[in-house]
């Protein structure tokens, strides 16, 4: 079989983007390449517990995500999450997560390739990402552990806040992410950027 | 800038949501077997009052999920925020629900139809 890590690439290549930035910058950039993007469909109520072995516990409640070792598990509506997985680790956990709904009306989707991961962090990151998103990020309505599907100026996004850096993660569609990429880095050009590799 | 509480991720821009018209509308069950005019009630008609009104929206940019609102269309104001196959349970939000012309004229409206597109067929 072909080797396809060494075609895989990434809708922000073609920025030929080169990692370094002021050491005292107020955020840092980076992009989580070819993250695992599972989509889980299924009614919270019956989960058998072979499930929450593989995510490392329950089902995230509204708004929030779960860690589980290598897996985090994001809210995206009453029935609907998103896995992410270590790059490549996506269609094992989806062959693991059928077999443990064993013949469950579920449905368990691939969106690996939909989709990139932009990682903004850093004392300064709330403040960027409020120039162009319209919920709360105060940190008493949003904080680490949290997620919520909205607009980031014309894009949709996956909002993730990973820690109290703060730092986030914006899971956009690869058609979109060239546009936030470059909004974010214009953004942040008063506060200072440092774009770092993950 | 309207603010909508959606019932699952709490209040959201308006430019988030996608409008999906009068709410409690009831789709003929059988549209080859009612009258042009039954379905054009349908697919047309609309309360469209100045004020109080039942109302579909989809949280489209966010969790994608339907519901219904009570809204005045004067003063933006939202009573009520229901799941998509509920009734309201605000008064007002009821009243109007139970004033809309279609409770009168649904039931009565499919039965004419149904008996004349028979009768044009016999
Ligand atoms: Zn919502």
């Amino acid at each position: 079989m072909a080797d396809v890590t060494t075609q895989a690439f990434s809708p922000l290549d073609h920025l030929n983007l080169t990692v370094g930035g002021p050491s005292d910058a107020g955020v840092s950039l980076g992009e989580r390449r070819f993250v695992g993007k599972l989509n889980l469909r299924v009614t919270p109520a019956k989960i058998p517990p072979a499930i929450n072995d593989l995510l490392g516990g329950p089902l995230p409640a509204v708004g929030q995500v779960t860690f589980g070792g290598q897996v985090m598990t994001a809210w995206l509506g009453p029935d609907e999450y998103l896995i992410l997985t270590e790059p490549g680790a996506e269609s094992a956990l989806q062959a693991a997560l059928l077999e443990g709904f064993s013949g469950q009306h579920v449905a368990v989707t691939d969106q690996t390739d939909n989709a990139t991961i932009i990682r903004l962090a850093g004392g300064d990151a709330r403040w960027v990402l409020r120039k162009g998103i319209a919920i709360d990020l105060h940190p008493r309505s949003f904080a680490a552990g949290n997620c919520a599907q909205t607009m980031f100026e014309r894009a949709q996004i996956t909002l993730i806040q990973v820690d109290d850096a703060p730092s986030y993660e914006l899971i956009v569609r690869n058609s979109f992410a060239p546009y936030l990429w470059s909004w974010l880095a214009d953004a942040s050009q008063d506060v200072g950027v440092r774009i770092v590799r993950l | 800038m309207l603010l909508i509480d959606c019932p699952w991720c709490g209040p959201r821009d308006d430019s988030e949501f996608q409008y999906g018209g009068e709410a409690h509308k009831r789709r003929p069950p059988a549209p080859d077997q009612v009258s042009d005019a039954v379905w054009a009630d349908y697919l047309f008609h609309n309360q469209n009052p100045k004020g109080l009104y039942l109302e579909r929206w989809r949280h489209s940019a966010g969790c994608r999920r339907w519901f219904n609102i009570a809204r005045d269309t004067v003063s933006h104001a939202v009573l009520e925020v229901y799941p998509a196959d509920a009734l309201p349970s605000n008064a007002a939000a009821r009243a109007v629900y139970e004033q809309n012309w279609r409770r009168e004229n649904e039931a009565a409206a499919n039965a004419a139809a149904v008996a004349e597109t028979t009768e044009i067929g016999a």
